[in-house]
């Protein structure tokens, strides 16, 4: 940097310095701690070169030195509640004590509204950053935070890294909120305590590997290998050496796998899931597979490794083997124009001129190595993952490739030789090493997500069949009690007929569960143990129900009012038990949870293709928004949803997303509260479609 | 069993038809029964009145001031209920009546000072005599 340039530089500092705001304030800190380094807070018309691409990421690794973790951002505030004694204003990280953490945690807080909503988007605590101890504060930025640290503190200015993940909040590419012109968030006002603040994005760095339990510091080294490293590094003999006895000593692991995935996919087809638990279980040794995967990956990494060394291909995405070439496509195709990685190709399909533009890459970027991003495939959508980290990585041109079918080695050397690269000088025997271990990458994929099916299979398994148990003897109990004081005599005879009513409430109440899980189990067993033939009304239908429940409704004094169009609707073709049962759990559901008094109304509609739609609205009790999505889970021990709704082991609206499942629908729940009254109003939302006559 | 001589159970129990039956027929069998499914009322009233023994299901939706999350969700309620009573008073047994087996939830009870456990569905005569087998000191 020329004298000329220094100036101007400094310059543009004190013109942010000077303009008194929080960036300015910033900046000065940031350049106090940076050694003045960094040239200003962010440089509009070169964005990478300033604080967010460079030198903040140098901090960061001073910072964290040492930790596996990922930056993710930065939060700047300037708190009026927040007061450092005089003539310690301003702290290192590691001197940071607990109370310190509790006064900064508490003005992140108060930066998101009043522990309420995040600035950035409509979620509530859609993350939870950690902090030392117990400290733990609250705040979104789309996506799990891991850890919070600060990095500077200077009187009433905070300045808190955070680390971890970003997952895009939804849709098939990240947030363009995330990826702004200039990377600043600005939140103005944000609550009425005197807070402002300012939060700066930081270049993101793909995954955490603690996150996906990979081996700790491999990324970060890598990362401080690349920052100042450009020089291609070269592959000797020795290199390739070593590279084929990794190679060897996982082909041995592999081979020693490859007999338990025959087996398991094998029980998979033919035995179903409940057959290919008990298979797997007695012949797959988990540890060994847990063991044998670290090596497997390390020696795969280092042939790919190898492989984008040679080509000079700067991020292969080796993907997993459900992925599909479409995906990639529509991830290209939804990218915007200015994401420096929307060059990407899928190899197999590279034309003439994609081919020469991956020759521009060989000359124009470091090389990387996507050593530690095979196992995030295995924790989130695809999109979502490949969004994320290409963005970290700043990706200009890519090469993806399926494990399957191919493999990718041919895709790459066939994107090599369109590309006129010359060929490789390893051996036939190399190439073919290279090829099976990438191919026989994505066996142990499936292997391990499988195992992780069959773990969660298991354990749904168990904590259904405990909630099942659970609910058998309660009211095997509650008989047992009741039985005794009938036998006892104390029950005067003009209760005899009221107990032996309650007697028979026991008893339904286990009939039901009854009905409940052979309901469950024609759905496990599928299609063909549906009754396929039969017409449903389903007006008529949904009176049965009401007629069921009619005398449950009347000990609360609800009164079930079912709209008159529905009397309308064309019968159609689904199962009457599954259809009554999904209504019946409904229904039962809504007069469980009602306020005593209240209505509860069945309405709906009904298109021509046909697909229905019935709402089962009442008023009661709220339903937290977190816990929606849980109540239709099979075997969810920890349903926070099961806390609220007590009553009931919950499978009965399990039966319910199973219907609308089983017939393409989907049900909905929506809790909206009342104004001046404590009650909520509940509405499920049931759709399927049938077919008519 | 004469009056003086009534033992008092505190009762804690969500199935309502449970604690409707069970107390008179203790009644019946010499104990004094003060039942309640509320377990904030429980505490409430462990901490003002003099019980003997205390009688309580494990899975119960927890008290407001309870860490549900802590808790399973209520599944383990009971834990914290007889580690609070515990930390009140340590000589007043605690019998657990529980549907829950798993070996990790008993195991918590134990610590938390519960001193028998009943597994539902339990015959009458077996709840009577641990009772009184507790409270006979």
């Amino acid at each position: 940097m020329t004298d000329e340039e220094k100036k101007q530089e400094k310059k543009a500092q004190d013109k942010l310095i000077d303009s008194g705001g929080l960036a300015g304030e910033v900046s000065q800190l940031i350049n106090k701690y940076a050694g003045g380094q960094i040239p200003v807070l962010v440089d509009e018309k070169d964005p990478k070169n300033g604080l967010i691409n460079g030198e903040l990421l140098k901090i960061y690794q001073r910072g964290f030195a040492g930790e596996n973790l990922v930056p993710l951002g930065v939060l700047f505030a300037k708190s009026t509640n927040v007061k450092w004694e005089e003539g310690n204003a301003d702290y290192h990280l590691s001197e940071w004590s607990k109370g310190d953490w509790t006064k900064v945690c508490s003005a992140i807080r108060l930066c998101t509204k009043g522990n309420k909503e995040c600035e950035l988007c409509d979620r509530q605590w859609a993350a939870v950053a950690k902090g030392h101890g117990d400290v733990v504060a609250y705040m979104c930025v789309h996506g799990l935070v891991d850890f919070a640290m600060p990095i500077f503190v200077e009187k009433e200015a905070i300045a808190v890294i955070f680390t971890g993940q970003v997952a895009p909040k939804e849709g098939t590419f990240w947030n363009r909120e995330f990826v702004e012109e200039n990377g600043v968030f600005l939140l103005e006002g944000c609550d009425n305590s005197g807070v402002e603040a300012r939060r700066v994005t930081l270049e993101r760095f793909g995954e955490s590997e603690r996150q996906y339990g990979l081996k700790a510091g491999t990324l970060l080294r890598k990362l401080n290998q690349d920052v100042d490293a450009n020089d291609a590094v070269e592959v000797t003999p020795e290199d390739v050496e070593e590279l084929r006895n990794k190679l060897r000593e996982a082909g041995r692991h592999l081979s020693n796998l490859a007999e338990s995935t025959y087996r398991l996919e094998k029980s998979k087809a033919v035995g179903g899931l409940k057959s290919a638990i008990a298979w797997s279980a007695a012949q797959v040794d988990v540890e060994r597979v847990a063991e044998t995967l670290p090596s497997i990956v390390e020696g795969v990494s280092e042939a790919a490794t190898l492989i984008c060394e040679y080509f000079g291909i700067d991020y292969m995405l080796v993907l997993n083997i459900k992925t599909e070439k479409s995906s990639f496509r529509i991830l290209l195709e939804n990218t915007p124009e200015k994401m420096p990685w929307k060059r990407g190709v899928w190899a197999d399909e590279l034309d003439e001129e994609s081919f020469r533009g991956l020759a521009d890459v060989v000359a124009s970027f470091p090389r990387f190595l996507a050593d530690a991003d095979l196992w995030p495939l295995r924790k989130r959508p695809f999109f979502d993952w490949v969004a994320t980290w290409l963005q970290g990585k700043q990706a200009s041109r890519c090469v993806g490739a399926r494990l399957d079918r191919a493999g990718l080695l041919p895709c790459v050397l066939l994107a090599g030789r369109k590309a006129g690269l010359k060929l490789s000088d390893f051996h036939e025997q190399d190439k073919s090493d290279f090829a099976r271990i990438i191919e026989d990458i994505g066996a142990v994929i499936n292997i391990v997500l499988f195992i992780d099916e069959l773990r969660a299979a298991g354990e749904s398994q168990d904590v259904f069949l405990e909630d099942v148990a659970h609910e058998i003897r309660s009211p095997v109990q509650n008989l047992l009690i009741k039985i005794e004081r009938l036998k006892s005599g104390s029950v005067q005879p003009n209760e005899v007929l009221d107990e032996v009513g309650r007697l028979g409430a026991q008893v339904r109440r286990i009939h039901q569960l009854s009905q409940r899980i052979w309901v469950l189990e024609r759905l496990r067993r599928g299609y063909s143990e549906l009754d396929k033939r039969g017409l449903v009304g389903v007006h008529q239908a949904i009176m049965e129900v009401v007629r069921t429940l009619d005398d449950v409704a009347k000990g609360k004094n609800l009164t079930i009012l079912v709209a008159w169009q529905m009397k309308e609707w064309r019968a159609i073709r689904i199962d009457h038990d599954l259809f009554f049962q999904a209504m019946l759990n409904l229904v039962d559901n809504a007069i469980k949870y009602s306020s005593e008094g209240t209505e509860i109304r069945i309405d709906g509609e009904m298109k021509l293709y046909p697909k229905c739609r019935i709402s089962v609205i009442n008023r009661g009790i709220e339903i937290k928004e977190q816990y929606r999505d849980n109540i239709f889970k099979r075997g969810v021990r920890t349903s926070e949803a099961k806390m609220h709704i007590w009553q009931g082991s919950g499978i009965g609206l399990c039966i319910v997303k199973a219907f609308a499942d089983f017939y393409h629908g989907d049900v909905k729940v929506e809790c909206n509260p009342i104004q001046e009254s404590s009650d909520f109003v509940t509405e499920f939302r049931l759709t399927f479609t049938g077919a008519f006559l | 069993m004469s009056n003086m001589e009534r033992k008092r159970v505190l009762f804690i129990e969500d199935e309502e038809e449970l604690v409707r039956d069970l107390p008179p027929i203790l009644k019946s069998k010499g104990f004094e029964v003060t039942a309640t499914t509320d377990v904030a009322e429980a505490l409430r009233l462990f901490a003002e009145s003099d019980f003997d023994v205390v009688l309580t299901d494990i899975a119960m939706p927890p008290a407001p001031d309870m860490d549900g999350k802590a808790l399973a969700y209520g599944r383990e309620t009971g834990v914290e209920v007889a580690r609070r009573l515990h930390a009140i008073r340590t000589d007043i047994p605690i019998v657990a009546l529980t549907v829950i087996r798993d070996q990790q939830i008993v195991s918590r009870m134990r610590k938390a000072g519960i001193r028998d456990i009943l597994h539902k569905p339990q015959e009458l005569q077996r709840i009577v005599e641990t009772l009184e087998r507790v409270t006979r000191w």
